[in-house]
């Protein structure tokens, strides 16, 4: 059945092939249910986990690696992690199952099954993050430490965010090194609702802050027991939101989006990718150097002479909103931003609660208008007008095929914050559409 | 006139984007012409509950539920002494085991609430689900709301805030949900549950404002909400 699924796999994939390869790994696991026992992974094994940031910083290190020349298997370029991790198998396996590369790149969370876990125990794991309660189920702390306690071997190494509190109690035995951002790395006081952590996860005292990266990160120490931020040795050092300049360890590298958790996700990649082959991070910046983030997270055009830029932005997640609204507020030019929000998954498809953990304040009075359209519409519309929004300026957009003729009668750059679905019916509707 | 909203727990509590119910008292009040001014207290500060309005908190998991407990069980008084008062408490999620009685957990530790409600609390598996609900005695509105809990409670003797239409009431199988005393609106639906009922909105706000209070013209959250009772009613069909 292993050859059947990845034979009818691979046509999928093949006739699908601008598509997602979701349908193809869909097929194999229906057709093959112990697929994944059934593959031989002739390579090593790097993981990519944590709440936030992994799909970016697998993305970056899968660049990274390809660039030194080394043969890469990766799952961070399909959607969907359960089905996209089984159509990028599906491609890279031969008929007998042999998967021959020289690294498999495995961006994991909750998601992942034991199934995919016993392809191999990763060479190096790295979390990005641990958040206590927000965003998807899947990427809560909880299930992210349960999949490193069931992911590691004796001999992983693990590298960590030096600025998450939450990592300091993570596999004590295990060797490990960290990442981290010098202070002035983001110059902008934090505007999340969502605060980092306030207990120390050693002693459960207070953890106290001298300064807040984004929402869960920070330089901390806990005023009980004394646990402290930990030294990094991959240190970003210089970055700021609106240069698309950063440097690792002094080192400078160059990317194509400004945003300070952008550069953040490339340090965990730089200390990957330095790890795994044993390189300085000099020789990462040069294989980093035309890494152009993928358009599943990032995309610009043009369209009859007005730009449009595309940031993913997954409903239901307040940390990754966060994120683009932040990266938008940052531009300084005249602006319009579509909120094209979604309905969270059942069995809590009317849950609005991220709404209103997600910092929408970033937008108010740096967006002139903002359109809401999506499923969410009129919830997002009611979260914005407790920004101070005025009604006037929030553009609720009922019919999807009016969301052109809409845009249409907007001023400014188009900001379209969504997911990548969404993102794809967005802009065939503009198209045929016309000017938006 | 101002009013004064007192936010119990801040760091421990109201990690399910219940910050809305602030968000949406505070931006009635302001239309109204009302200054809101909001405090937060937390483990071991003073909190004379009298001065307050309303008293809010959120829902937390159980590490952040039970350091909120072990510091609200010995404010009964206190607590009384407002509620006898007329102060309004909201408590969503598992914020309403504050004023409830002990919370027994699965490996048996009994944890004290502050007994202000007659009910008792218990650990147990994860249930996640929306409710649609009534008032009992409050006529047909219909209050929609989600849970996301590991706790049930029985409240038999305590008058229920809801009556579940769809949806989980106290615990599996029970229709009522939450309690309602005097001027405590508790119950297990988390988060913005004022902005998913507006009704609810302008029943507290009324309250808050007394003589100032005007009904509310048309708003998002409104429409949103009859958006979704239009898509339920479809889906019934």
């Amino acid at each position: 059945m292993l050859r059947l699924a990845l034979f009818l796999g691979k046509i999928v994939r093949f006739l699908r092939r601008r598509h997602s390869g979701r349908s193809a790994g869909a097929l194999a696991l229906a057709l093959c249910p112990d697929f994944y026992s059934r593959l031989t992974v002739e390579g090593k094994i790097l993981m990519v986990t944590g709440s936030v940031g992994k799909s970016t910083v697998a993305a970056a290190a899968v660049h990274m690696l390809r660039a030194a020349g080394l043969r890469v298997v990766s799952n961070c370029e399909d959607r969907g992690l359960r089905t996209g991790t089984a159509a990028a198998l599906v491609s890279a396996a031969d008929y007998k199952g042999r998967i021959s590369c020289d690294w498999l790149v495995l961006e994991a969370d909750g998601r992942i099954s034991d199934a995919v876990l016993s392809l191999g125990k990763p060479e190096i794991l790295l979390v990005t993050g641990l958040f206590p309660h927000h965003g998807p189920a899947s990427c809560r702390s909880s299930a992210i430490k349960s999949l490193i306690e069931r992911a590691a071997g004796p001999e992983t190494r693990l590298i960590l965010n030096a600025l998450d509190p939450g990592m300091t109690d993570i596999l004590p035995e295990l060797p490990r090194i960290r990442y981290g951002a010098a202070p002035g790395a983001n110059a902008r006081p934090s505007m999340n609702l969502v605060g980092p952590r306030t207990s120390c996860p050693h002693c459960g005292g207070k953890l106290s802050y001298s300064r807040v990266f984004h929402h869960h990160l920070g330089e901390y120490c806990c005023t009980a027991c004394g646990t402290r931020t930990p030294p990094a040795d991959y240190l970003l050092t210089a970055g700021e939101s609106t240069s698309p300049a950063f440097a690792v360890n002094g080192v400078p590298f160059c990317t194509d989006l400004a945003a300070a958790h952008h550069y953040l996700n490339l340090t965990a990649a730089t200390a990957l990718v330095c790890e795994a082959l044993g390189i300085p991070v000099e020789k990462a910046a040069e294989l980093c150097a035309d890494y152009r983030l993928n358009a599943r997270f990032y995309s610009e055009t043009q369209l009859d002479g007005r730009r449009i830029v595309f940031l993913l932005c997954r409903s239901g997640n307040p940390i990754s909103f966060d994120r683009g609204l932040e990266y938008v507020a940052a531009r300084p030019e005249t602006k319009t931003v579509l909120l094209y929000t979604e309905a969270a998954p059942l069995p809590m498809s009317a849950d609005i609660s991220w709404l209103y953990d997600t910092s929408f304040e970033f937008l108010f009075k740096t967006a002139e208008t903002v359109v809401c359209a999506g499923d969410g519409r009129l919830d997002t519309a009611a979260r914005l007008h407790y920004t101070g929004y005025k009604r006037e300026n929030i553009l609720v957009c009922h019919d999807d095929s009016q969301l052109s003729a809409m845009l249409g009668a907007t001023r400014g750059t188009l900001y379209i914050l969504t997911g990548p679905v969404a993102a794809e019916r967005i802009l065939r509707l503009l198209q045929k559409g016309g000017r938006p | 006139m101002s009013i004064r909203i007192l936010l119990l727990y801040p760091e421990h509590m109201g990690l399910s984007g219940d910050k809305g119910n602030i968000f949406a008292l505070r931006h009635r009040l302001h239309a109204l012409g009302l200054r809101c001014e909001v405090t937060s207290a937390s483990v071991g500060d003073a909190m004379p509950f009298r001065e307050y309005d309303l008293i809010y908190a959120g829902n937390a998991p159980l590490s952040g539920l039970l350091p909120a407990m072990a510091d609200m069980a010995p404010r009964t008084e206190a607590l009384r002494a407002a509620m006898d008062a007329g102060r309004i408490f909201l408590l969503t999620g598992s914020a309403r085991c504050l004023l409830g009685g002990d919370l027994t957990l699965r490996d048996g530790t009994v944890v004290h609430g502050a007994r202000l409600l007659a009910e008792s609390h218990r650990e147990v598996n994860r249930f996640t689900g929306e409710i649609i609900a009534t008032r009992p005695g409050l006529g047909r509105t219909l209050y929609l709301g989600c849970y996301d809990r590991v706790l049930e409670t029985d409240a038999a003797s305590e008058r229920p805030l809801f009556q579940t239409v769809r949806g989980m009431g106290d615990k599996p199988a029970a229709i009522y949900e939450g309690v309602f005393k005097n001027n405590i609106y508790a119950t297990y639906m988390l988060g913005p549950l004022l902005v998913r009922n507006p009704e609810l909105l302008e029943e507290l706000v009324e309250k808050l404002a007394g003589g100032q209070y005007r009904p509310r013209g048309e708003s998002f959250d409104a429409e949103a909400k009859a958006l979704r009772l239009a898509a339920l009613e479809k889906k019934k069909r």
